[in-house]
Protein backbone atom coordinates (compact mmCIF):
# COMPACT_ATOMS: atom_id res chain seq x y z
CA UNK A 1 0.00 0.00 0.00
CA UNK A 2 1.47 3.15 -1.18
CA UNK A 3 1.53 5.62 1.60
CA UNK A 4 -0.24 8.81 -0.12
CA UNK A 5 -3.10 6.68 -2.10
CA UNK A 6 -5.87 7.87 -1.59
CA UNK A 7 -8.39 5.42 -3.64
CA UNK A 8 -7.76 1.90 -2.72
CA UNK A 9 -9.32 -1.31 -4.09
CA UNK A 10 -8.07 -4.28 -1.98
CA UNK A 11 -8.99 -7.71 -2.86
CA UNK A 12 -11.59 -7.10 -5.23
CA UNK A 13 -13.69 -9.93 -5.89
CA UNK A 14 -16.32 -8.91 -9.19
CA UNK A 15 -19.32 -11.38 -10.03
CA UNK A 16 -21.91 -10.90 -12.50
CA UNK A 17 -24.89 -13.87 -13.23
CA UNK A 18 -23.11 -15.69 -10.90
CA UNK A 19 -19.61 -15.99 -12.86
CA UNK A 20 -16.68 -14.67 -11.20
CA UNK A 21 -15.57 -11.65 -13.50
CA UNK A 22 -12.50 -10.83 -11.23
CA UNK A 23 -10.65 -12.51 -8.75
CA UNK A 24 -8.62 -11.08 -6.05
CA UNK A 25 -7.92 -7.77 -7.61
CA UNK A 26 -6.14 -4.83 -5.46
CA UNK A 27 -5.05 -1.80 -6.87
CA UNK A 28 -4.05 2.15 -5.24
CA UNK A 29 -4.20 5.38 -7.25
CA UNK A 30 -2.42 8.50 -5.99
CA UNK A 31 -3.85 11.84 -6.40
CA UNK A 32 -2.72 12.67 -9.83
CA UNK A 33 -2.80 9.88 -11.33
CA UNK A 34 -3.89 7.88 -14.08
CA UNK A 35 -5.26 4.28 -14.43
CA UNK A 36 -6.26 2.49 -17.14
CA UNK A 37 -7.98 -0.43 -17.49
CA UNK A 38 -7.90 -2.58 -20.60
CA UNK A 39 -9.34 -6.09 -21.72
CA UNK A 40 -11.24 -7.67 -23.42
CA UNK A 41 -14.75 -7.95 -24.49
CA UNK A 42 -16.61 -9.53 -21.81
CA UNK A 43 -13.89 -9.54 -19.34
CA UNK A 44 -15.59 -7.39 -16.92
CA UNK A 45 -14.66 -3.83 -17.41
CA UNK A 46 -17.74 -2.52 -17.23
CA UNK A 47 -18.71 -4.06 -14.48
CA UNK A 48 -15.72 -3.43 -12.40
CA UNK A 49 -16.41 0.22 -13.50
CA UNK A 50 -19.57 0.13 -12.11
CA UNK A 51 -18.33 -1.38 -8.69
CA UNK A 52 -15.88 1.17 -8.45
CA UNK A 53 -18.48 3.81 -8.59
CA UNK A 54 -20.65 2.14 -6.13
CA UNK A 55 -23.14 1.37 -8.55
CA UNK A 56 -22.72 -2.61 -7.36
CA UNK A 57 -22.07 -4.05 -4.25
CA UNK A 58 -18.90 -5.24 -3.16
CA UNK A 59 -19.49 -8.69 -1.68
CA UNK A 60 -15.57 -9.98 -1.21
CA UNK A 61 -12.93 -7.31 -0.48
CA UNK A 62 -12.72 -3.54 -0.15
CA UNK A 63 -12.78 -0.40 -1.81
CA UNK A 64 -11.52 2.66 -0.35
CA UNK A 65 -12.08 6.65 -0.55
CA UNK A 66 -9.59 8.54 1.90
CA UNK A 67 -9.11 5.71 3.60
CA UNK A 68 -12.71 4.73 4.27
CA UNK A 69 -14.88 2.04 2.67
CA UNK A 70 -17.19 3.38 0.51
CA UNK A 71 -19.89 1.84 1.24
CA UNK A 72 -20.10 3.36 4.49
CA UNK A 73 -19.74 7.32 2.62
CA UNK A 74 -21.69 6.67 0.00
CA UNK A 75 -22.49 10.38 0.19
CA UNK A 76 -19.35 12.02 0.23
CA UNK A 77 -17.54 9.91 -2.13
CA UNK A 78 -20.28 10.72 -4.44
CA UNK A 79 -19.74 14.14 -3.94
CA UNK A 80 -16.12 13.85 -4.93
CA UNK A 81 -17.28 11.51 -8.13
CA UNK A 82 -17.55 12.32 -11.72
CA UNK A 83 -18.77 8.84 -13.00
CA UNK A 84 -19.36 8.50 -16.85
CA UNK A 85 -20.83 5.08 -18.08
CA UNK A 86 -21.63 3.65 -21.16
CA UNK A 87 -25.25 5.33 -21.36
CA UNK A 88 -24.99 9.08 -20.88
CA UNK A 89 -28.35 9.71 -19.32
CA UNK A 90 -29.16 12.52 -21.66
CA UNK A 91 -33.06 13.15 -22.16
CA UNK A 92 -34.02 13.49 -25.74
CA UNK A 93 -36.49 15.85 -25.43
CA UNK A 94 -34.50 18.08 -23.05
CA UNK A 95 -31.94 20.60 -24.76
CA UNK A 96 -28.32 20.24 -24.45
CA UNK A 97 -28.47 23.49 -20.99
CA UNK A 98 -31.56 21.47 -19.73
CA UNK A 99 -29.61 18.44 -19.72
CA UNK A 100 -26.56 19.67 -18.19
CA UNK A 101 -28.80 22.23 -16.38
CA UNK A 102 -30.63 19.07 -14.25
CA UNK A 103 -27.45 16.91 -13.92
CA UNK A 104 -25.25 19.16 -12.44
CA UNK A 105 -27.94 20.28 -10.43
CA UNK A 106 -28.56 15.95 -9.14
CA UNK A 107 -24.78 16.66 -8.64
CA UNK A 108 -25.17 19.20 -6.16
CA UNK A 109 -23.73 21.79 -8.41
CA UNK A 110 -24.73 24.85 -10.67
CA UNK A 111 -23.14 26.53 -13.00
CA UNK A 112 -24.87 29.83 -15.18
CA UNK A 113 -26.05 29.17 -18.57
CA UNK A 114 -23.34 31.44 -20.21
CA UNK A 115 -21.00 29.21 -18.53
CA UNK A 116 -22.85 25.97 -20.02
CA UNK A 117 -23.09 27.66 -23.32
CA UNK A 118 -19.17 28.73 -23.49
CA UNK A 119 -18.60 24.79 -22.10
CA UNK A 120 -20.75 24.16 -25.13
CA UNK A 121 -18.95 26.22 -27.41
CA UNK A 122 -15.55 24.50 -26.26
CA UNK A 123 -17.13 20.71 -26.93
CA UNK A 124 -18.04 21.32 -30.50
CA UNK A 125 -21.34 22.18 -29.84
CA UNK A 126 -21.34 25.69 -30.55
CA UNK A 127 -24.95 26.71 -32.05
CA UNK A 128 -26.36 23.69 -30.42
CA UNK A 129 -27.55 25.09 -26.97
CA UNK A 130 -30.73 25.41 -26.88
CA UNK A 131 -31.68 22.22 -29.95
CA UNK A 132 -33.15 19.48 -28.52
CA UNK A 133 -30.84 16.43 -27.74
CA UNK A 134 -33.43 14.51 -30.24
CA UNK A 135 -31.89 16.34 -32.66
CA UNK A 136 -28.11 15.33 -32.19
CA UNK A 137 -25.87 12.63 -33.42
CA UNK A 138 -24.78 9.96 -31.21
CA UNK A 139 -21.02 11.69 -31.37
CA UNK A 140 -23.20 14.69 -30.51
CA UNK A 141 -25.02 13.59 -27.46
CA UNK A 142 -21.89 11.73 -26.09
CA UNK A 143 -20.27 15.51 -26.14
CA UNK A 144 -23.12 16.52 -24.09
CA UNK A 145 -22.38 13.98 -21.18
CA UNK A 146 -18.88 14.88 -21.98
CA UNK A 147 -19.24 18.52 -21.15
CA UNK A 148 -19.79 17.68 -17.57
CA UNK A 149 -15.75 16.77 -17.46
CA UNK A 150 -15.58 20.83 -17.69
CA UNK A 151 -18.63 21.85 -15.66
CA UNK A 152 -18.42 19.19 -12.54
CA UNK A 153 -15.91 19.76 -9.76
CA UNK A 154 -15.54 16.27 -8.68
CA UNK A 155 -11.56 14.83 -7.52
CA UNK A 156 -12.18 11.41 -8.92
CA UNK A 157 -13.19 10.59 -12.62
CA UNK A 158 -14.16 6.72 -13.39
CA UNK A 159 -14.58 7.06 -16.92
CA UNK A 160 -15.77 3.74 -18.56
CA UNK A 161 -14.79 3.99 -22.31
CA UNK A 162 -15.39 8.11 -22.79
CA UNK A 163 -14.24 7.89 -26.32
CA UNK A 164 -16.98 5.87 -27.85
CA UNK A 165 -18.51 7.23 -30.72
CA UNK A 166 -16.52 10.34 -30.77
CA UNK A 167 -14.36 11.32 -33.15
CA UNK A 168 -10.52 12.58 -33.15
CA UNK A 169 -11.15 15.59 -32.59
CA UNK A 170 -12.98 14.61 -29.86
CA UNK A 171 -10.77 12.37 -28.21
CA UNK A 172 -8.04 14.70 -28.21
CA UNK A 173 -10.24 17.51 -26.46
CA UNK A 174 -11.17 14.93 -24.10
CA UNK A 175 -7.53 13.37 -23.55
CA UNK A 176 -6.29 17.22 -22.77
CA UNK A 177 -9.15 17.33 -20.42
CA UNK A 178 -7.82 14.70 -18.52
CA UNK A 179 -4.49 15.81 -18.62
CA UNK A 180 -5.31 18.96 -17.13
CA UNK A 181 -7.69 16.91 -14.38
CA UNK A 182 -4.17 14.87 -13.54
CA UNK A 183 -2.29 18.14 -13.46
CA UNK A 184 -4.25 19.63 -10.68
CA UNK A 185 -3.71 16.29 -8.35
CA UNK A 186 -7.33 14.67 -9.78
CA UNK A 187 -7.47 11.41 -9.91
CA UNK A 188 -8.44 9.42 -13.05
CA UNK A 189 -9.68 5.21 -13.75
CA UNK A 190 -10.58 5.04 -17.28
CA UNK A 191 -11.18 2.11 -19.40
CA UNK A 192 -10.80 1.80 -23.07
CA UNK A 193 -10.06 -0.30 -25.73
CA UNK A 194 -8.93 2.13 -28.00
CA UNK A 195 -5.16 3.40 -28.35
CA UNK A 196 -4.68 5.92 -25.02
CA UNK A 197 -2.29 8.69 -26.50
CA UNK A 198 -1.46 9.27 -23.75
CA UNK A 199 0.84 7.53 -20.44
CA UNK A 200 -0.65 6.22 -17.57
CA UNK A 201 0.60 5.81 -13.91
CA UNK A 202 -0.61 1.91 -14.40
CA UNK A 203 -2.36 -0.59 -16.51
CA UNK A 204 -4.61 -3.00 -15.31
CA UNK A 205 -4.95 -5.46 -17.88
CA UNK A 206 -8.13 -7.82 -16.67
CA UNK B 1 -29.73 26.27 7.18
CA UNK B 2 -26.26 23.82 5.72
CA UNK B 3 -24.81 23.72 2.15
CA UNK B 4 -25.63 19.84 2.54
CA UNK B 5 -30.02 20.49 2.63
CA UNK B 6 -29.32 23.83 0.48
CA UNK B 7 -28.13 21.07 -1.76
CA UNK B 8 -30.46 18.44 -1.45
CA UNK B 9 -33.31 20.89 -1.74
CA UNK B 10 -31.55 22.04 -5.42
CA UNK B 11 -31.43 18.86 -6.41
CA UNK B 12 -35.10 17.63 -5.45
CA UNK B 13 -36.35 20.79 -7.11
CA UNK B 14 -34.01 20.17 -10.43
CA UNK B 15 -35.63 16.59 -10.98
CA UNK B 16 -39.14 17.71 -10.03
CA UNK B 17 -38.84 20.46 -12.74
CA UNK B 18 -37.22 18.40 -15.16
CA UNK B 19 -39.77 15.60 -15.22
CA UNK B 20 -42.61 18.68 -15.38
CA UNK B 21 -40.86 19.69 -18.35
CA UNK B 22 -40.50 16.30 -19.78
CA UNK B 23 -44.46 16.31 -19.29
CA UNK B 24 -45.02 19.04 -20.87
CA UNK B 25 -43.03 17.83 -24.01
CA UNK B 26 -44.70 14.37 -24.26
CA UNK B 27 -48.38 16.32 -23.89
CA UNK B 28 -49.83 13.23 -25.04
CA UNK B 29 -48.87 10.56 -22.36
CA UNK B 30 -50.56 12.79 -19.75
CA UNK B 31 -53.68 12.72 -21.66
CA UNK B 32 -53.73 8.99 -22.18
CA UNK B 33 -54.42 8.17 -18.13
CA UNK B 34 -57.25 10.58 -18.32
CA UNK B 35 -58.78 9.26 -21.52
CA UNK B 36 -58.74 5.95 -20.17
CA UNK B 37 -60.44 6.95 -16.83
CA UNK B 38 -62.91 8.74 -19.38
CA UNK B 39 -63.57 5.82 -21.52
CA UNK B 40 -63.40 3.09 -18.74
CA UNK B 41 -66.42 4.90 -16.28
CA UNK B 42 -68.08 5.57 -19.16
CA UNK B 43 -68.17 1.65 -20.34
CA UNK B 44 -70.12 1.35 -17.20
CA UNK B 45 -73.26 2.81 -17.92
CA UNK B 46 -73.49 1.28 -21.60
CA UNK B 47 -72.24 -2.76 -19.03
CA UNK B 48 -74.99 -2.47 -16.64
CA UNK B 49 -78.08 -0.35 -18.57
CA UNK B 50 -79.54 3.27 -18.16
CA UNK B 51 -80.74 2.50 -14.63
CA UNK B 52 -80.18 6.25 -13.00
CA UNK B 53 -80.68 4.34 -9.81
CA UNK B 54 -78.25 1.50 -9.45
CA UNK B 55 -75.47 3.91 -11.12
CA UNK B 56 -75.90 6.11 -8.12
CA UNK B 57 -75.26 3.33 -5.76
CA UNK B 58 -71.84 1.80 -8.12
CA UNK B 59 -71.19 5.26 -9.13
CA UNK B 60 -68.01 5.96 -5.99
CA UNK B 61 -66.91 2.06 -6.69
CA UNK B 62 -66.48 2.74 -10.56
CA UNK B 63 -65.20 6.17 -10.44
CA UNK B 64 -62.77 4.48 -7.64
CA UNK B 65 -61.85 1.28 -9.79
CA UNK B 66 -61.16 2.93 -13.05
CA UNK B 67 -58.82 5.60 -11.39
CA UNK B 68 -56.61 2.39 -9.80
CA UNK B 69 -56.78 0.76 -13.21
CA UNK B 70 -55.72 4.72 -15.01
CA UNK B 71 -53.20 5.44 -12.35
CA UNK B 72 -51.15 2.10 -12.50
CA UNK B 73 -51.10 2.06 -16.51
CA UNK B 74 -48.99 4.39 -16.33
CA UNK B 75 -47.10 3.37 -13.01
CA UNK B 76 -44.19 2.06 -15.48
CA UNK B 77 -43.39 5.04 -16.92
CA UNK B 78 -41.78 6.74 -13.28
CA UNK B 79 -38.55 4.95 -14.15
CA UNK B 80 -38.53 3.05 -16.70
CA UNK B 81 -37.52 5.66 -19.11
CA UNK B 82 -34.64 6.44 -16.47
CA UNK B 83 -33.50 3.16 -16.18
CA UNK B 84 -32.94 2.46 -19.98
CA UNK B 85 -31.11 5.97 -21.06
CA UNK B 86 -28.92 6.13 -18.08
CA UNK B 87 -30.37 8.69 -15.97
CA UNK B 88 -31.15 6.66 -12.76
CA UNK B 89 -27.41 6.37 -12.74
CA UNK B 90 -26.96 10.31 -12.13
CA UNK B 91 -30.20 10.04 -9.37
CA UNK B 92 -28.24 6.81 -8.15
CA UNK B 93 -24.72 8.90 -7.60
CA UNK B 94 -26.00 11.87 -6.32
CA UNK B 95 -25.03 12.98 -3.37
CA UNK B 96 -28.24 13.98 -2.38
CA UNK B 97 -30.06 10.86 -0.30
CA UNK B 98 -31.83 9.15 -2.72
CA UNK B 99 -35.19 8.60 -1.01
CA UNK B 100 -35.41 12.37 -1.26
CA UNK B 101 -35.22 11.96 -5.08
CA UNK B 102 -37.43 9.20 -5.32
CA UNK B 103 -39.83 11.71 -3.69
CA UNK B 104 -39.44 14.46 -6.24
CA UNK B 105 -40.05 11.63 -8.79
CA UNK B 106 -43.44 10.37 -7.07
CA UNK B 107 -44.46 14.32 -6.50
CA UNK B 108 -44.02 14.96 -10.86
CA UNK B 109 -45.63 11.54 -11.11
CA UNK B 110 -48.42 12.41 -9.30
CA UNK B 111 -49.22 16.07 -10.94
CA UNK B 112 -49.07 14.74 -14.10
CA UNK B 113 -51.04 11.19 -13.74
CA UNK B 114 -52.88 11.52 -10.48
CA UNK B 115 -53.78 15.09 -10.25
CA UNK B 116 -55.88 15.34 -13.75
CA UNK B 117 -57.88 12.58 -12.89
CA UNK B 118 -59.31 14.79 -9.63
CA UNK B 119 -60.19 17.24 -11.57
CA UNK B 120 -62.21 15.57 -14.55
CA UNK B 121 -64.16 13.29 -11.49
CA UNK B 122 -66.73 15.27 -10.45
CA UNK B 123 -67.76 15.74 -13.88
CA UNK B 124 -67.79 12.00 -14.66
CA UNK B 125 -69.51 11.45 -10.68
CA UNK B 126 -72.73 13.66 -12.17
CA UNK B 127 -72.45 11.66 -15.48
CA UNK B 128 -73.12 8.52 -13.40
CA UNK B 129 -75.70 9.98 -11.51
CA UNK B 130 -73.78 10.56 -8.12
CA UNK B 131 -75.73 12.64 -5.64
CA UNK B 132 -74.08 16.19 -5.49
CA UNK B 133 -73.45 16.08 -1.59
CA UNK B 134 -71.16 13.09 -2.92
CA UNK B 135 -69.22 14.98 -5.31
CA UNK B 136 -67.03 17.17 -2.59
CA UNK B 137 -66.19 13.54 -0.86
CA UNK B 138 -65.20 12.00 -4.21
CA UNK B 139 -62.45 15.17 -4.72
CA UNK B 140 -61.58 14.84 -1.56
CA UNK B 141 -60.69 11.28 -1.27
CA UNK B 142 -59.02 11.25 -4.83
CA UNK B 143 -57.14 14.18 -3.57
CA UNK B 144 -56.02 12.56 -0.87
CA UNK B 145 -56.09 8.63 -2.23
CA UNK B 146 -54.03 9.15 -5.78
CA UNK B 147 -51.16 10.46 -4.25
CA UNK B 148 -51.17 7.24 -2.30
CA UNK B 149 -51.23 5.48 -5.40
CA UNK B 150 -48.10 7.08 -6.73
CA UNK B 151 -46.11 6.50 -3.97
CA UNK B 152 -46.82 3.02 -3.21
CA UNK B 153 -46.24 2.21 -6.59
CA UNK B 154 -42.99 3.55 -6.97
CA UNK B 155 -41.50 0.55 -4.90
CA UNK B 156 -43.32 -1.82 -7.35
CA UNK B 157 -41.98 -0.01 -10.15
CA UNK B 158 -38.68 0.21 -8.58
CA UNK B 159 -38.66 -3.56 -7.97
CA UNK B 160 -40.01 -4.31 -11.66
CA UNK B 161 -37.46 -1.87 -13.56
CA UNK B 162 -34.95 -3.77 -14.52
CA UNK B 163 -37.51 -6.74 -15.56
CA UNK B 164 -37.61 -6.72 -19.59
CA UNK B 165 -41.69 -7.15 -19.47
CA UNK B 166 -42.01 -5.51 -15.73
CA UNK B 167 -45.54 -4.43 -16.55
CA UNK B 168 -47.88 -6.61 -16.25
CA UNK B 169 -45.99 -8.13 -12.89
CA UNK B 170 -45.90 -4.89 -11.51
CA UNK B 171 -49.79 -4.46 -11.68
CA UNK B 172 -50.42 -7.75 -10.00
CA UNK B 173 -47.75 -6.52 -7.35
CA UNK B 174 -49.18 -2.84 -6.80
CA UNK B 175 -53.11 -3.73 -7.07
CA UNK B 176 -53.44 -5.40 -4.30
CA UNK B 177 -51.51 -3.09 -2.40
CA UNK B 178 -54.65 -0.28 -3.01
CA UNK B 179 -57.20 -2.35 -1.67
CA UNK B 180 -56.99 -0.42 1.84
CA UNK B 181 -56.95 3.02 -0.30
CA UNK B 182 -60.19 1.69 -2.51
CA UNK B 183 -62.32 0.80 0.67
CA UNK B 184 -61.79 4.06 2.51
CA UNK B 185 -61.93 5.93 -0.39
CA UNK B 186 -65.15 4.60 -1.96
CA UNK B 187 -66.35 4.37 1.93
CA UNK B 188 -66.07 8.08 2.23
CA UNK B 189 -68.05 8.54 -1.24
CA UNK B 190 -70.60 6.57 -0.25
CA UNK B 191 -71.20 7.60 3.49
CA UNK B 192 -71.46 11.15 1.84
CA UNK B 193 -74.13 10.31 -0.33
CA UNK B 194 -75.97 8.80 2.10
CA UNK B 195 -75.63 12.11 4.22
CA UNK B 196 -73.28 10.16 7.06
CA UNK B 197 -69.94 11.63 8.09
CA UNK B 198 -67.09 10.79 6.19
CA UNK B 199 -64.18 12.56 8.36
CA UNK B 200 -63.38 8.69 9.76
CA UNK B 201 -62.75 7.35 5.88
CA UNK B 202 -61.15 10.71 4.84
CA UNK B 203 -58.90 10.72 7.69
CA UNK B 204 -57.55 7.12 7.52
CA UNK B 205 -56.82 7.93 3.99
CA UNK B 206 -54.80 11.07 5.18
CA UNK B 207 -53.11 8.42 7.55
CA UNK B 208 -52.24 6.01 4.48
CA UNK B 209 -51.07 9.10 2.85
CA UNK B 210 -49.00 9.88 5.67
CA UNK B 211 -47.46 6.48 6.06
CA UNK B 212 -46.93 6.05 2.31
CA UNK B 213 -44.49 9.93 1.97
CA UNK B 214 -43.04 8.59 4.72
CA UNK B 215 -41.65 4.55 4.09
CA UNK B 216 -42.12 4.01 0.66
CA UNK B 217 -39.28 6.16 -0.40
CA UNK B 218 -36.94 4.49 1.79
CA UNK B 219 -38.26 1.03 -0.12
CA UNK B 220 -38.77 2.38 -3.35
CA UNK B 221 -34.60 3.90 -3.45
CA UNK B 222 -33.40 0.17 -1.82
CA UNK B 223 -35.11 -1.55 -4.83
CA UNK B 224 -34.01 0.87 -7.54
CA UNK B 225 -30.34 0.54 -6.12
CA UNK B 226 -30.88 -3.46 -5.98
CA UNK B 227 -32.27 -3.40 -9.96
CA UNK B 228 -29.35 -0.98 -10.79
CA UNK B 229 -26.94 -3.37 -9.49
CA UNK B 230 -28.48 -6.36 -11.78
CA UNK B 231 -27.26 -4.09 -14.62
Amino acid sequence: MELNSIFQCQKLNVERDDRILLDNLSFDCTPGSLTQITGANGSGKTTLMRTLAGLRPVTVGKITWQGIPIKEQREVYHQDLLFLGHSSGIKLSLTCIENLQWMLALCGQSQTKATIGSVLQLVGLGGFESNLARTLSAGQRRRVALAMLWLRQAKIWILDEPYTSIDVSGVDLVKDKVMEHLSHRGLVILSTHHGLNMTADQVINL
Amino acid sequence: MSVKTAQSIESFVALLKRDLLLASRHFSEVVQPLLFFTMAVMLFPLGVGPDAELLRIIAAGILWVAALFASSSVLDKMFREDFEDGALEYLLLSPTPLPLLVIAKCLAHWLTTGLPLVFIAPLLGLLLNLSFEAVPLLVLSLLVGTPTISFVGAVGVGLTVGLRRGGVLLTLLVLPLYVPVLIFATGAVQAASQGAHAYGHLLILLSMLVLATTLTPFAAASALRISAEMN
